[in-house]
């Protein structure tokens, strides 16, 4: 905390914040903000996510009908245009940022604050991507979910884990020379045991209404991965910041 | 840093290891049954059951009195007029009363076999009866259980258990089990070192936790290999859907991309805080990954799934008389092998300098 200005100066373009909660609100309103002011990779985000389910839905073609999807099927699919995209999308979170202003960030806020304003940044981003996908795909392919609340808490805490994951590779990609297939290189096989829960509760939810026994402890799983890889984050990320 | 130098654990890890290697091959399968003929038989009639042994030792003069028993539940029905043709062929005579069918516990007969050099040796479901619609009282033909009384139980020398399906390649639980051992001992002891790296920054330990991934990704691709040809003469193939394969696969690829990682970065204390960092999360990841998803689902390896453990019974004292030295021994070569790599690392560092 040591590092934080603690005045207001006149071309500080962030509320010069001292504690934790002001500089997580200020980093993640200037996200949002940047996001919404360069609209194209909002945009090319979405068209990627649309193009993804046209090819899918172009592939199923066949005999001149789409071919009807099982469960299981549906939900790979699904869970791989999240995670393509997904990944696309949190690569920039790092990447997009010019070299010299993490030099001015680190005077200002402490890592535990910027790590923080990114997780949630790609939290809120990826949750509406997830939601955005599933929208796209129930439209154009198929919507066979008949359990609404196991599907809606399994898109929840897909989202949370895998921008929580990718958040983090993200970080040490940035600091590995802005390497796109690197992140991928580290995330993948981080990213199985999540697939499998999540494939395995969307499935469920496609399959039966009401919580059974198995339902609820693959929740509890995907729950503690999705508290374990914050805190890891967290504790991690002053030393991947340090230069 | 000095135990990196001494030599008596590597002397010991040899020694260990020799032990292992010589006993595997030098030590004899027990005693089982492999094969008997007919596979199924009707009741009330008398059947010739030629039963193959494997290693048994039928004609050796002090073999005493060979008996076989056809089990059903806890029903020992004792077979009949013994034929010896070679020491590992005999012929019995067994057949069941269409009156006794109901009694049965099950259909599928266990044959039990003994004699005092082999001990008791058996087979477990061997034959099945195909039960008769109708009892036909008129039936002479009885089998008589009675009280099992033999003289010794045990095969008279040092002998590894005869498993179905396993057979001789049990002795590789001293190859493949104690290469997982490594890779877990190794993988944990990096994890210690880039804890200690990022707390102390002594760039020793940055050497030390790249150097036991090498060391552990190699015996993690040794078990693997070990693994697969193991699979293919047990489950019939080299890669089955085994929760423990997987995550075997998933570790192997972390430590890859964590060499990956270490070669995009050039900057030397750059690369070594983030791999530590990423050292860290992944093996915390990974951790949560292997320990519970086996738990979870079933695998088709011993102790998982209903599958039961290889410390219940499998693993007896002969097992054992190998596999904790193996295990110690392989433990120590892993630590060789890294220290090894360290050294070198070291000494290519101080050539730099």
């Amino acid at each position: 905390m040591e590092f934080n200005c603690r005045q207001k100066t006149a071309n500080c373009p962030i509320f010069a914040p001292v504690n934790l909660f002001s500089s997580v609100k200020s980093i993640l309103v200037k996200d949002l903000i940047i996001e919404f002011r360069n609209r194209y990779v909002l945009g090319g985000i979405l068209l990627y996510v649309f193009s993804s389910v046209l090819v899918i839905y172009f592939a199923l073609q066949y005999n001149n009908s789409i071919q009807e999807l099982s469960p299981v099927v549906w939900s790979v699919l699904f869970w791989l245009i999240i995670l393509f995209s997904s990944v696309n999308a949190i690569a920039n979170s790092f990447f997009r940022e010019p070299e010299g202003r993490f030099f001015y960030y680190y005077w200002l806020i402490s890592p535990q604050a910027l790590i923080l304003a990114k997780l949630c940044y790609n939290f809120i981003f990826t949750l509406g991507l997830s939601l955005l996908t599933f929208g796209i795909f129930s439209l154009m392919v198929n919507d066979p979910v008949v359990n609404y609340p196991v599907f809606l808490i399994t898109i929840v805490l897909g989202g949370t884990g895998y921008s929580f994951l990718f958040t983090t590779m993200s970080a040490i990609a940035s600091r590995a020379g802005n390497n796109a297939t690197l992140m991928a290189v580290l995330g993948f096989p981080l990213v199985i045991p999540l697939i499998i829960f999540l494939t395995k509760l969307s499935a469920a939810a496609i399959a039966s209404p009401g919580f059974t026994e198995e339902t609820v402890k693959n929740i509890w799983m995907l729950l503690a991965f999705n508290i374990v890889q914050p805190t890891l984050a967290l504790i991690l990320f002053p030393y991947i910041w340090r230069d | 840093m000095n135990w990196l130098y001494t030599k008596w654990w590597k002397w010991l890890s040899a020694v260990l290891l020799f032990y292992v290697v010589i006993g595997s091959y030098m030590v004899p399968l027990s005693p089982g049954i492999s094969k008997i003929g007919p596979l199924s038989f009707s009741p009330d009639s008398i059947y010739t059951f030629t039963i193959s042994g494997y290693h048994t030792h039928f004609k050796d003069p002090g073999v005493g009195k060979i008996q076989f028993w056809f089990k059903s539940g806890n029903d020992y029905f004792q077979a009949k007029d013994l034929n010896i043709l070679s020491a590992n062929t005999g012929e019995v005579k067994f057949g069941i009363g269409s009156n006794q069918q109901d009694s049965l516990k099950t259909n599928n007969f266990d044959i039990i076999g003994n004699d005092d050099i082999d001990g008791t040796f058996a087979l477990r479901e061997g034959v099945t009866l195909i039960k008769a619609s109708k009892v036909d009282s008129s039936s002479t033909v009885n089998a008589t259980t009675g009280p099992v009384e033999v003289v010794h139980n045990k095969h008279q020398f040092l002998a590894f258990p005869y498993r179905e399906i396993l057979y001789e390649s049990i002795r590789n639980t001293f190859f493949h089990v104690p290469m997982w051992f490594v890779m877990t001992a190794l993988v944990f002891f990096s994890l210690v070192c880039s804890v200690i790296y990022l707390t102390k920054g002594n760039s020793l330990y940055d050497v030390f936790a790249h150097q036991s991934i090498v060391a552990a990704l190699l015996f993690g691709i040794c078990g693997l290999a070990t693994g697969m040809v193991w699979a293919k003469n047990t489950w019939g193939h080299y890669w089955v859907n085994d929760p423990k394969l997987n995550g075997a696969a998933v570790g192997v690829m972390i430590y890859f991309a964590y060499l990956v990682l270490r070669g995009s970065i050039t900057d030397e204390i750059k690369r070594a805080r983030i791999a530590a960092a990423y050292n860290i999360f992944s093996l915390v990841i990974f951790a949560l990954f292997i320990y519970i998803i086996p738990r979870l689902t079933d695998s088709l390896h011993p102790g998982n799934g209903g599958n039961p453990a290889f410390s219940k019974y499998d693993l007896d004292s002969s097992l054992r008389m190998f596999f904790y030295p193996a295990s110690i021994g392989w433990i120590l070569l892993g630590f060789w092998i890294f220290s090894i790599l360290t050294r070198l690392e070291l000494i290519k560092q101080k050539q730099e300098l």
